[in-house]
């Protein structure tokens, strides 16, 4: 598991609050409930800045441990260069994190993208079975 | 007698009166509520890992060659427009020297349940009922020319609902 550095935590905490006050996220604000793999999954953003933050809550639905990672895609599975705090988490047995994932628009004036929450259970076998579950979000620049 | 009868209900009902009188006023019904909510969630739980085992010839390894094994996924859909898709590897993650050349992967995937899925690409995105289905994932690794060498195998097929 990744380490996050004083510095790190200093900018999350700075663009946490900037994205508390700039950006609108409706699928916030149900609090899901623990074993699920990933909420929300579906979610539209308004932004004033010129990136939009989702807040996802990766779940673990085992009964032990597992290390989870949070990647952003675009609609053709492209990965999208964002900001993922933390990428990289531990997430105990049934227990669920909270993963800010901040994603510049560039040029655009919208932009559609996929937030999945990977893992890898079980390492021993030949052909591995890894899980990913995304989220579609939708963000929309307002000027 | 009609005196004494007058008498003795008058003494009833004001037995009763005292009796009502002596009982706290409070005992009436009241509606707790309750709220809840279910978020419109996916969730993926691996069962078993798969295993590939090599064909007669040792030009394949497939979890459908004897000795193979599927991997099984429980899809667990909550709701909304899930579907499930199974991606197939483009290489080894482990494999000895020369057992990665030359090899093309094909993932199929099946399903039970909530939504009953027939043999599918996995390519292909299908969608999900609510409930739960359970996911049989086959993966072949084919090679286009000689056989795969002796030695440690090991890849990762991705499992994905969205």
């Amino acid at each position: 598991m990744r380490v996050i550095g004083l510095k790190h935590v200093a900018s999350w905490r700075t663009v946490a609050a900037a994205v508390a006050a700039q950006v609108i996220v409706p699928a916030m604000g149900s609090a899901p409930a623990a074993a699920q793999s990933m909420t929300p999954m579906r979610g539209e953003v308004k932004s004033f800045n010129d990136r939009f933050a989702v807040r996802v809550f990766p779940g673990n639905p085992y009964k032990h441990r597992i290390r989870v990672e949070v990647r952003v895609y675009d609609e053709a599975f492209n990965e999208v260069a964002a900001d993922v705090v933390p990428r990289e988490t531990m997430i105990g047995a049934e227990d669920r994190r909270s993963v800010l994932v901040m994603v510049p628009f560039g040029a655009a004036k919208d932009r559609k993208i996929r937030v999945c929450a990977e893992s890898v259970p079980f390492n021993s076998q030949s052909a591995r079975m890894k899980t990913q579950v995304c989220g579609r979000f939708y963000a929309q620049r307002v000027q | 007698m009609k005196a004494v009868a007058r008498k003795s209900a008058v003494a009833v009902a004001l037995s009763l009166a005292t009796l009502f009188a002596a009982l706290p006023a409070s005992a009436q019904l009241a509606n707790v509520p309750f709220t809840g909510a279910v978020t419109s969630t996916c969730i993926l739980t691996v069962g078993i890992p798969g295993v590939l085992s090599p064909d007669a010839g040792f030009t394949s390894l497939a979890s459908t060659n004897p000795g193979g094994l599927a991997g099984t996924v429980t899809v667990l859909s909550t709701g909304g427009s899930f579907s499930v898709s199974a991606d197939a590897p483009s290489a080894f993650t482990t494999a000895p020297a020369g057992g990665d050349t030359g090899v093309d992967f094909f993932a199929r995937y099946q399903g039970s349940g909530s939504t009953t899925i027939g043999d599918t690409p996995g390519t292909t995105p299908t969608p999900v009922n609510a409930g739960v289905t359970l996911l049989s994932v086959n993966l072949r690794a084919e090679k286009s020319s000689g056989t795969f060498p002796a030695g440690a195998y090991l890849t990762e097929v991705v499992v994905r609902c969205e």
